[in-house]
């Protein structure tokens, strides 16, 4: 005999009942009217437990009994056969917090796989089937969002000493120096390639700009504005799936077009156009050490306080200088004089002296 | 408000039933992360039943004196509703983009926006009445029982008279919605009503917006807390000449103290603690709503059918409304 509370599914009055647990059914009387019996069998009764403290079964018709006393519970548990029992919220609703916390553990688990294998994997192969024409429509859209300040002449200069350089490519890429107090340089899908003057001030040597330029035509030609929006996309896509907020699937869509301003790479792919822009350097003759003296630069003006937008999205200028210099250990390449590079260099280099 | 009685009730008939909530934020996380998972494997496809757990476990969290409420929807009732619901939203994009490419884009446009304006009352209707009838407490249902035509009248006149007036008109149209809405809901033999007065609540939401301005941001907490107020102490439930009143008693200060404290707990957490931070707004609530009047929780009978459609249900979550 276990205490309990009954309703009728009628009036939302408690009733005290008297239960008694047995193995197929359960039955209760009730303590005003010791002559009123109920009897309801486990298969017609649904019942659920809820945090090891209430017991409430339900009859399709009968109404309902509100169960709080523990050994009760457990009785009527060793005997009822719990739908929830085997699943996993079973388990996750008997075991509170210990189940939280190993639930967090795999997945953060596996959302590092997803994130760091999956995904970019997943983002290569939906920019594969991309055409490069597209590229280049989203380089125009980037284009008309960002207002810079072209110098013409600066820029006249900065093509013809592009046109010196075989950038052995089926891209075309056009050049342009910005008039800017910051100090970055970038590429836009589909070739359209800035420099700032500050960054060009700071360049010293014909071999610097060379390689600047190789590794900004590198993210054009392997894409990589592409590539990271289409990670992103399926990023936010998966996000939005996980938190089961499909809503917002229709309107990340829309706003992944706005993202490719920030025009922010991950290590990887500036790793890749270090790596291929040393190797445009190495077809054109040109001293590789200039991407080694590039990042010297770079991380020399790293550590003031001014942090430039491009420069902060390069990050460990160190791991990177270490990682070129041992590429041109790997492959070492004859260089020569090109003096109409050196002539173009210089006559930029009065235009933008330190 | 103040509770005005026609006539002195016996003293030992007033009550306060006690709203309790009691859910723990592990077992929520762990629904909602068994939950995120199963959506994930199935694209999404899980999510009705992920629903349906979710409120399963957060209605048998609340408790009025001591019994937890029930909701009694399943995941197959709202899986029903869902794929409707994608129909519909599929039906309208594609007469969207069919009516652009072979009339005129803007007539796809008008034609999409028309649809869905008349898409998002249907929905609520719907979904209320499907919400409600699934809600119950010690086997008593609740129920909504709003007429679609008035209900989807009323909501295109107030949605036009918004529109028109550059959105200054929006405090009338929130206040006439809930009190319509909230004055069709039953628990069993007893009513809601809802006393909201636009005027009011459009006051009440600038001096908010500007004090928190110039306050930079502080006085935020005060407007929720004004703003929960006015939604809880217009309250009321009337069960024959009984009736319940509700009054907040939150304050900028116990808002403030809880939101900041969420807001910690999901930063430091890197947004592991939200499920956390929700029971504990859960709790706050709960805590919050004082009840007292006359009407005995055990005369309440059963009034109101079951109602299985989850339509609605489901297009209020693809529109992103909150209803209520």
């Amino acid at each position: 005999m276990y205490p309990g509370n009954y309703f009728d599914n009628q009036t939302a009055a408690l009733t005290a009942v008297d239960i008694q647990i047995h193995s197929e059914h359960l039955d209760f009387h009730f303590l005003e009217d010791n002559t009123r019996k109920i009897s309801w069998l486990y298969s017609e009764i649904n019942a659920e437990t809820f945090n090891k403290r209430v017991l409430k079964i339900k009859h399709p018709t009968e109404g309902g009994l509100e169960i709080t006393d523990p050994e009760c519970i457990q009785a009527f548990t060793s005997y009822y056969p719990f739908r929830q029992k085997k699943s996993l919220y079973g388990w996750v609703i008997r075991n509170g917090n210990k189940a939280a916390i190993s639930l967090a553990a795999l997945l953060l688990g596996i959302f590092l796989i997803i994130y760091f294998l999956v995904l970019p994997f997943l983002g290569d192969v939906i920019a594969k089937q991309l055409p490069k024409s597209f590229d280049r429509e989203l380089g125009d859209l980037a284009r008309s969002t960002i207002h810079e300040k072209i110098d013409t002449t600066g820029s006249d200069l900065l093509t013809r000493f592009a046109k010196q350089i075989n950038w052995n490519s089926k891209d075309t890429f056009t050049f342009e120096v910005a008039k800017s107090s910051v100090i970055n340089a970038y590429a836009l899908p589909g070739g359209h390639i800035v420099v700032y003057e500050e960054l060009l001030k700071k360049i010293n040597t014909k071999e610097e700009l060379a390689a600047l330029l190789s590794h900004e035509v590198s993210h054009v030609e392997y894409r990589h504005s592409v590539r990271k929006l289409c990670k992103d996309m399926s990023t936010s896509i998966i996000v939005s799936a996980f938190f089961s907020n499909i809503g917002s699937v229709t309107s990340t869509l829309s706003s992944q077009a706005n993202t490719l301003s920030s025009l922010t790479y991950s290590r990887e792919y500036e790793k890749e156009a270090d790596i291929e822009g040393l190797a445009i350097l190495r077809k054109n003759k040109i001293d590789q050490q200039g991407m080694v003296k590039l990042l010297d630069i770079l991380s020399s003006i790293d550590q003031k306080i001014k942090i430039p937008t491009f420069l902060s999205t390069h990050p460990l200028t160190k791991d990177r200088i270490n990682y070129v210099k041992e590429r041109i250990k790997e492959s070492p390449a004859p260089y020569e004089e090109n003096p109409e590079l050196t002539k173009i260099f210089k006559q930029l280099k009065e235009l933008y002296h330190s | 408000m103040q509770q005005v009685y026609s006539a002195t009730p016996p003293k030992d008939l007033i009550n306060q039933p006690k709203l309790n909530f009691i859910g723990s934020g592990g077992t929520y996380f762990g629904i909602l992360i068994v939950n995120a998972l199963l959506c994930m494997v199935t694209l999404g496809l899980y999510y009705p039943w992920a629903k349906a757990k979710k409120l399963d476990y957060l209605y048998s969290s609340t408790e009025l004196e001591k019994s937890g409420f029930t909701w009694s929807g399943t995941g197959n009732e709202m899986f029903k509703g869902f794929i409707k619901a994608i129909g519909l939203i599929i039906a309208l994009v594609v007469l969207n983009i069919t009516l652009a490419s072979l009339v005129h884009k803007a007539v796809g446009a008008i034609v999409y926006f028309v649809g869905i304006m008349v898409i998002i009352p249907l929905a609520i209707h719907g979904s209320l009445r499907y919400r409600f009838s699934r809600t119950s407490w010690r086997g008593i249902r609740f129920g909504y029982r709003g007429d679609r035509n008035v209900f989807f009248k009323m909501f295109l006149k107030e949605m036009f008279l918004t529109i028109i007036t550059a959105g200054i008109y929006g405090s009338w149209m929130i206040m006439k919605i809930r009190n319509y809405v909230i004055g069709n809901l039953k628990f069993g033999s007893a009513e809601f009503s809802y006393k909201g007065d636009g005027w009011e609540f459009f006051v009440l939401n600038i001096k908010g917006y500007f004090l928190t301005l110039i306050t930079l941001g502080i006085y935020g907490f005060w407007w929720q807390a004004d703003l929960f107020k006015y939604y809880i102490d217009n309250l009321k439930m009337v069960h024959g000449d009984k009736s319940y009143n509700f009054r907040s008693t939150a304050t900028g200060g116990k808002f403030a103290g809880v939101l900041i404290l969420n807001l910690i707990i999901i930063i430091f957490t890197l947004g592991f603690g939200f499920a956390w931070a929700q029971i504990n707004l859960f709790k706050f609530i709960a805590e919050n709503i004082a009840i007292d009047g006359d009407i005995q929780l055990e005369e309440l009978s059963q009034t109101e059918e079951e109602y299985s459609n989850a339509m609605g249900e489901d297009l209020v979550d693809f529109l992103d409304i909150s209803i209520i």
